[in-house]
């Protein structure tokens, strides 16, 4: 079918707009239906395909140490890969760190929701916000404003609408420390009016960098935002007197 | 040879031999793939790091089904490098003119790094070679139907109509 392998070109390709590839990432990841499947398979059969234009890449020598920098970002991961069923004797920290993690995951969403019921925003009003931020998407236009609170919540309002798409959340990152990696403060299902309580971090300030991505159900799988991003921007302080 | 879905079904697992005895065998190239995207080796080196971390993370939902294990791994880090280019977050430090350069030079080696007697080098001869030029900046440099438009100095419908037909052309060769 021809419309199919044109959208299996343009993902192979890199051509689509970040929302059509989550969207196809969604789909092939997890294919929901026998046309799912099938551009599944097309998007393999193109990428081996296309795999001898990745071969023609020159070599680069690993520096030394960059295998001990991998397993560090793995174990520092809170999210461990699945260990099949007959080890989980001994893969049994890192079920339970993962479970930890769902739970917290889980937990944040949860809070979100009933925050975003309406029951708390008093209580958030009655701090300042310590940074904000408008978050802007490729094209630089705004897509969501967000406060950041001293007590590591975070106010999401979205500007424009995103349906993340099948299997897909939304996360909101930060980088507390300007050089170190981003941090996850909280999932999003949908682009909606929204209270994330984060991790504890240092209270956030001016230039801080915030993002939302696109990542799969559950959160980004490495840790770190893997998906298409939907804004990022830096943070505002506000003054105070 | 490298077992790429035996090893993919080990880290799979949670077996970290595995997956760095993978690291050690494609980070190198793996790296040379995400240079010719992003231009700057510590972004490249960058975005193979994360691009393992999601191997390591994503491994369990590798399916044999649905194409080899190595064009998945390959698909993984390219498409971490693309998102880093585009997402635009991060600064080359080179001119205009020279990325333009760099990245003809990459698609010009690319091409000819084609095996001759490959499928794929045979097909992709049989394309015009304005077309072909397409293809070859969008898949090996990264670039996007806009800035392909521009440095063909063609509107931007034109380079899409190229860049369509010329992926028709393919698959009809291929096929």
């Amino acid at each position: 079918m021809s419309a199919r392998d044109d959208l299996a070109e343009d993902y192979v390709l890199g051509l689509l707009d970040a929302v059509e590839a989550a969207d196809v990432d969604a789909r092939i990841e997890a294919p929901r239906s026998a046309e799912d499947r099938a551009l599944a398979v097309a998007v393999g059969a193109l990428r081996d395909r296309l795999l001898p234009l990745d071969l023609t890449a020159p070599d680069l020598p690993l520096r030394p140490g960059a295998w001990d920098r991998l397993a560090a970002v793995l174990d520092a991961r809170p999210a461990a890969a699945q260990p099949a069923p007959d080890e989980s004797a001994a893969a049994a920290p890192a079920a339970a760190r993962r479970d930890r993690w769902r739970l917290a995951a889980l937990a944040s969403m949860a809070a979100s929701a009933l925050l975003a019921a309406g029951l708390a925003w008093q209580v958030l009003l009655s701090r300042p916000p310590a940074a904000l931020v408008v978050l802007l998407d490729q094209a630089g236009e705004p897509v969501a404003f967000l406060e950041a609170y001293p007590d590591n919540r975070v106010r999401v309002t979205p500007v424009v609408g995103a349906e993340p798409g099948p299997s897909r959340v939304l996360q909101l990152w930060t980088k507390p420390d300007p050089a170190g990696p981003p941090i996850s403060v909280g999932l999003l299902a949908e682009a909606a009016r929204l209270v994330v309580r984060g991790p504890d971090l240092p209270e956030p300030v001016g230039g801080q960098l915030y993002e939302i991505t696109i990542e799969p159900d559950g959160g980004s799988p490495t840790g770190l935002p893997t998906g298409p991003i939907f804004g990022v921007g830096n943070a505002l302080a506000p003054v105070t007197n | 040879m490298l077992d790429y879905a035996e090893t993919l079904e080990a880290c799979a697992r949670g077996d970290r031999s595995a997956l760095r005895m993978l690291f050690e065998a494609e980070a190198p190239k793996l790296i040379g793939v995400a240079q010719r995207i992003l231009q700057r080796r510590d972004l490249a080196e960058d975005a193979v790091q994360e691009g393992f971390a999601q191997i390591w993370g994503n491994a369990a939902r590798f399916d044999r089904s649905a194409g080899s294990a190595r064009g998945w791994i390959y698909a993984i880090v390219r498409y971490r490098a693309l998102n880093m280019l585009r997402n635009g977050s991060h600064e080359t430090n080179v001119s205009p003119e020279d990325l333009d350069r760099i990245r003809d030079q990459a698609v010009e080696m690319s091409w000819d790094g084609l095996d001759p007697e490959g499928m794929l080098r045979h097909c992709l001869g049989t394309l015009e070679p304005n077309r072909r030029r397409a293809v070859l900046m969008a898949y090996v440099a990264g670039l996007t139907h806009g800035e392909i438009a521009g440095k063909m100095q063609v509107p931007l419908g034109t380079a899409k109509a190229w860049v369509r037909r010329a992926l028709i052309a393919l698959r009809e060769c291929m096929s």
